[in-house]
C-alpha cells in the first residue's frame, strides 16, 4: 500500500495542485498582507523624491511573459505610485519579450490616472547589447535612445529633455526575471554612474539578491508575487497579486503537507524493509 | 505519436474541453466574436494545448509549441529591426542630414555586423571572427574593472566592515569559532575523530546558535563572516578537506544547504505564482468565473 | 591568410580588451567619448546577431522538412508562425516597415494572444513538475538533506500570509534566514564565481581562451 502511494502516478499530484489552486481562487478568504522592509524601502524611496522639480524614475523591464504574473503587478503599482505623486516615469527594456507587457502596464495606469504621453511618461522600448547599452546610457542618454518606441525624439519630449545621462534619474528600478540586476545594473551602473537602484525580481532569482541588499548596492527588493502583493498594499490598490496570495498560500500548504506525507511513508517503508532484511538474514542463518 | 493511447486521450479530452467551454462562453455572450474575443479564445486554446502535455505528450502540445517558436523568432527579429537597425542605422544614414564624420561612426559597426552575418556562408565564415573578437574582447575588457570594483571589493567590504561595531554575540561567536577550529586542528593532529561534524551533533549545535542569535537579535555580522569564509573554504580544492580545513568546509556545506533550501522554497513559490497567473486568465478572462 | 583568420582576431580582442580596461581608469573626457563610441558599436553589432539566431532556427527546421525527419510536420508550424508574425510586423498596421512600430494591429494581437499566452503557459507547466518532485524526491535522507528541507519549509511558510497566521514570528524568522545564513552562502558563491570570471576575461584578452573563434584553424 505504502509502496503504491509512494509511486503514485504523478498526474494525480498534478490534478491535486490544479484543483487546490482553482478552489482557493473561487472561494475568496482575504488574508492579511504585511509589507516587509525590503519592499518598503523601494516604496519609501519613491515617496522621498516627490515634489522634487523634474523628479523622474527609470523603470527597466527585464522580463518576459514567463514571469508576467510575478512582475507585472509590481510594475503597475510602481507606475501608479509615481503618477499619483506627479513623478515622471521613463520605461525601457533589456529583454525584448517585455516590450508589449510594459506598454500594457503604462497604457492601463496612465488612462486611470489621467497622465499624458511624452509629458508625464514615455516608453523607449528595447535595444540590444544590455551591458553596452547601459554604458552608452551612462555617458549619453539621448545618444543611446535617440527615439522612443513610437519614433519620437527623446531630446524633444518634455519627459526626457532634461535627462542627460543615467545619473540624471532620481531612482532606477529594474524588474528582472534573469541576471540583469546583478549581472548588468549592479556591476556596470550603480558604482560607475552613481545611481540609486531598486529591484523587483521573480522569486527564483531573489535569494541571489541578498548580498547586494546588505552591501547597499541594491536599496530595496520586491520579490515575486508575495512582494507584488505587499506593494499593492502599500499603494492601497488591490490587483492580481493580492488576489493571488490566497491560492499561493493554499498551494504552499498542499506542497508542504505532501512533503510531510512523502517523508513519513518513506521512513515507515524504510524501517519495514530493514526489519524484513534482518528477519530474512535470521531465516537463512537458521 | 497518435498510436500512443495516452496521447490520443490528451488530444481529444483537451480539445473537447476547450471547444465545449468556448461555445458555452459564446452562447452566454461573455465572449463576442470580435478581434478581442477571438484573441481570448486563441490564448485559451494555446494555454490548454500546452497544459495537455501534463497528461501525455501529444500533437496539440507539439503544434502549439512549434507555432510559439516561430512567432517568437519573428517577434524578436522585428523588434531588432524597428528599434536598432531602423532607429540607429537606416534612419540616420539614409534619411537625415548627417555629416561625413557622423556617418562613418555608423558605417563601421554596420560593416562589422555584416561580417558577423557572414558566419552563415561557409566560404567566408572566418570573416565573422573579426566581429566576434571585437565583441568578446571589449566585453572581457569592460568586465574586469567592473567585477573587481562592484562584485569583489563591494562584497568583501561589508563582510569585514562590521568589525568596527560588533556586538557581544558577534565577539562570542568569533572566539568560539576560533576555539573550535583550534580544537579540530589539535584533535586531527593526534589522529582523533571528526568532532561529530559528520553526524547530527554539528548541525544541531549550529541550529541552537542560530536560534539564540535570531531571538536575541545578536551575532548576525559574525555569522555572515563565518558563513562566507566557510563556503570559500568548501570551494577551495587545492588543499585536502581533512582536519581543521575539513571541519570549516563542513560548516560551509551547512550554510550552502540552507541557501539551497531557501532557493528551492523560492522556486516553488515562483512556479506556483506562474500557475496562478495562467489560472487567473483561464478562470477570469476566458470563463468569467472570478469576481474582479 | 592565417594572419587574417587567426592572428588578426586575437590582436583585435587584445586591443579591445586593453582599451576597455584603460578607459575605466582614465578620468578624461576623451576616455568617456571613446567609451560611448565603442559601446554603441558593440550594441549595434549585437543586433546583427539576432539575424544569425533566426537563421539557425529556420535552417534547423528546413533540414527536418527536407529529410522528412520524424515529426517534420510540426516544423511547418514554425514557418507558419514565423511568416504570419513577420508579415504583421512588415505591414505594421498599414504604415510599412520604414517607420517606428504602430500601436494596435496584428503584431500586437499576435504578441498578446499567441506569444504571451504560450510563453506564460510553458512556464506555468513547471509548477506541476516541481510539486510532484517535492512529493516524490524531497526526502530527509541525510543530515544535509534535512537542513535543506527545513530551510525550504520555513521559507515557503514565511513568505505567504498563511505563515503569519500559523505562527506570528514566521515571516521574521524567514527574513533572518534569508538575510544571514542564505546571504553568507550566496556571497561565498558569488566571490568564487566573479574571481573565476575575472580570470576567464584575462584569458580571453591574452588569447589563451579562444573558443569564441570557433573551428580549429
Amino acid at each position: 500500500m505504502i509502496q503504491k502511494l509512494l509511486n503514485i502516478d504523478r498526474r494525480w499530484i498534478f490534478l491535486f495542485i490544479f484543483v487546490g489552486v482553482a478552489a482557493a481562487m473561487l472561494s475568496p478568504l482575504p488574508l492579511p498582507i504585511r509589507p516587509s522592509s525590503d519592499v518598503k524601502n523601494v516604496y519609501n524611496t519613491i515617496e522621498s523624491i516627490k515634489g522634487k522639480p523634474n523628479a523622474t524614475v527609470l523603470l527597466s523591464f527585464d522580463y518576459g511573459p514567463g514571469s508576467e504574473p510575478e512582475l507585472q503587478p509590481t510594475a503597475i503599482s510602481i507606475i501608479r505610485q509615481c503618477f499619483r505623486n506627479n513623478i515622471k516615469v521613463v520605461g525601457m527594456a533589456l529583454w525584448p519579450d517585455a516590450v508589449g507587457l510594459a506598454q500594457a502596464a503604462f497604457d492601463s495606469v496612465s488612462r486611470a490616472e489621467g497622465k499624458e504621453y511624452g509629458k508625464d511618461w514615455t516608453f523607449l522600448g528595447y535595444k540590444t547589447g544590455s551591458v553596452t547599452l547601459i554604458l552608452n546610457m551612462g555617458e549619453d542618454f539621448h545618444g543611446a535612445f535617440n527615439v522612443d518606441y513610437r519614433g519620437n525624439k527623446t531630446s524633444e519630449m518634455p519627459v526626457t529633455q532634461h535627462i542627460a545621462k543615467l545619473g540624471s534619474f532620481d531612482y532606477v528600478v529594474t524588474l528582472a526575471a534573469g541576471k540583469t540586476i546583478d549581472g548588468v545594473w549592479v556591476t556596470y551602473a550603480v558604482d560607475r554612474y552613481r545611481i540609486k537602484l531598486g529591484g523587483a525580481t521573480t522569486a527564483v532569482t531573489s535569494p541571489d539578491m541578498f548580498p547586494y541588499l546588505q552591501s547597499g548596492q541594491l536599496n530595496g527588493l520586491v520579490s515575486g508575487l508575495a512582494g507584488a502583493a505587499e506593494y499593492e498594499t502599500l499603494v492601497r490598490t488591490q490587483g492580481s497579486a493580492t488576489r493571488g496570495m490566497q491560492p499561493q498560500s493554499a498551494a504552499h500548504l498542499i506542497i508542504i503537507i505532501s512533503i510531510i506525507i512523502g517523508n513519513t511513508m518513506y521512513f515507515v517503508q524504510r524501517r519495514r524493509d530493514r526489519r524484513q532484511s534482518v528477519s530474512g538474514n535470521e531465516e537463512t542463518r537458521s | 505519436m497518435m498510436h500512443n493511447p495516452g496521447s490520443r486521450t490528451a488530444t481529444f479530452v483537451f480539445a473537447g474541453v476547450f471547444l465545449a467551454l468556448s461555445i458555452w462562453q459564446l452562447a452566454v455572450e461573455n465572449i463576442a466574436l470580435t478581434v478581442d474575443g477571438l484573441g481570448i479564445l486563441t490564448a485559451a486554446g494555446l494555454t490548454l494545448a500546452l497544459f495537455s502535455f501534463l497528461y501525455d505528450d501529444n500533437p496539440l502540445f507539439k503544434i502549439a509549441e512549434h507555432l510559439y517558436v516561430g512567432v517568437a523568432a519573428a517577434y524578436g527579429l522585428a523588434l531588432v529591426w524597428f528599434q536598432v537597425i531602423l532607429a540607429d542605422l537606416v534612419n540616420p544614414i539614409f534619411f537625415s542630414t548627417a555629416t561625413i564624420r557622423q556617418l562613418w561612426v555608423l558605417i563601421v559597426p554596420s560593416v562589422l555586423g555584416i561580417l558577423l552575418i557572414m558566419r552563415i556562408v561557409p566560404k567566408f565564415s572566418w570573416l565573422s571572427r573579426i566581429s566576434f573578437s571585437y565583441v568578446v574582447g571589449f566585453g572581457a575588457g569592460i568586465s574586469i574593472p567592473a567585477y573587481i570594483a562592484s562584485q569583489l571589493l563591494e562584497q568583501v567590504h561589508p563582510t569585514l566592515a562590521p568589525a568596527l561595531g560588533w556586538d557581544g554575540g558577534d565577539k562570542f561567536i568569533l572566539i568560539a569559532a576560533m576555539v573550535l577550529i583550534a580544537v579540530a586542528y589539535v584533535v586531527s593532529r593526534r589522529g582523533g575523530g571528526d568532532l561529530g561534524m559528520n553526524g547530527w551533533f554539528g548541525p544541531t549545535l549550529l541550529s541552537v546558535v542560530f536560534l539564540i542569535c535570531y531571538f536575541q537579535g545578536v551575532g548576525a555580522a559574525s555569522l555572515v563572516l563565518v558563513g562566507v569564509v566557510a563556503v570559500l573554504f568548501y570551494f577551495f580544492f587545492s588543499v585536502e578537506h581533512t582536519g581543521a580545513v575539513g571541519a570549516i568546509s563542513r560548516v560551509g556545506i551547512w550554510f550552502l544547504m540552507i541557501a539551497f533550501g531557501a532557493s528551492f522554497g523560492f522556486t516553488v513559490m515562483a512556479r506556483i505564482s506562474l500557475l496562478i497567473g495562467r489560472m487567473q486568465f483561464l478562470l477570469g478572462d476566458w470563463l468569467h468565473l472570478l469576481k474582479s | 591568410m592565417i594572419f587574417l583568420k587567426r592572428t588578426l582576431p586575437l590582436v583585435i580582442a587584445f586591443v579591445m580588451g586593453i582599451v576597455a580596461i584603460s578607459i575605466y581608469y582614465i578620468p578624461h573626457q576623451a576616455a568617456v567619448d571613446l567609451n560611448e563610441l565603442l559601446s554603441k558599436w558593440d550594441r549595434i553589432i549585437a543586433a546583427f546577431a539576432a539575424f544569425l539566431g533566426v537563421y539557425s532556427l529556420l535552417y534547423l527546421h528546413a533540414g527536418r522538412l527536407k529529410r522528412r525527419q520524424v515529426g517534420w510536420g510540426y516544423s511547418v508550424f514554425v514557418y507558419l508562425g514565423f511568416v504570419v508574425m513577420l508579415t504583421a510586423a512588415i505591414y505594421n498596421n498599414g504604415a510599412g516597415p520604414l517607420v517606428a512600430l504602430r500601436k494596435g494591429g496584428a503584431y500586437d494581437w499576435l504578441y498578446t494572444n499567441v506569444f504571451v499566452a504560450a510563453d506564460a503557459s510553458m512556464f506555468a507547466i513547471l509548477s506541476f513538475f516541481i510539486a510532484s518532485a517535492a512529493y516524490r524526491t524531497f526526502r530527509a535522507r541525510t543530515t544535509e538533506a534535512t537542513i535543506l528541507l527545513v530551510a525550504a519549509v520555513i521559507v515557503m511558510l514565511g513568505r505567504v500570509p498563511i505563515g503569519a497566521l500559523l505562527w506570528e514570528s514566521m515571516p521574521e524568522l524567514q527574513q533572518w534566514l534569508m538575510n544571514v545564513p542564505n546571504m553568507a552562502a550566496k556571497r561565498g558563491i558569488l566571490l568564487g564565481v566573479y574571481l573565476g570570471a575575472v580570470a576567464t576575461a584575462l584569458r580571453i584578452i591574452f588569447g589563451i581562451e579562444r573558443s569564441y573563434l570557433g573551428g580549429d584553424e
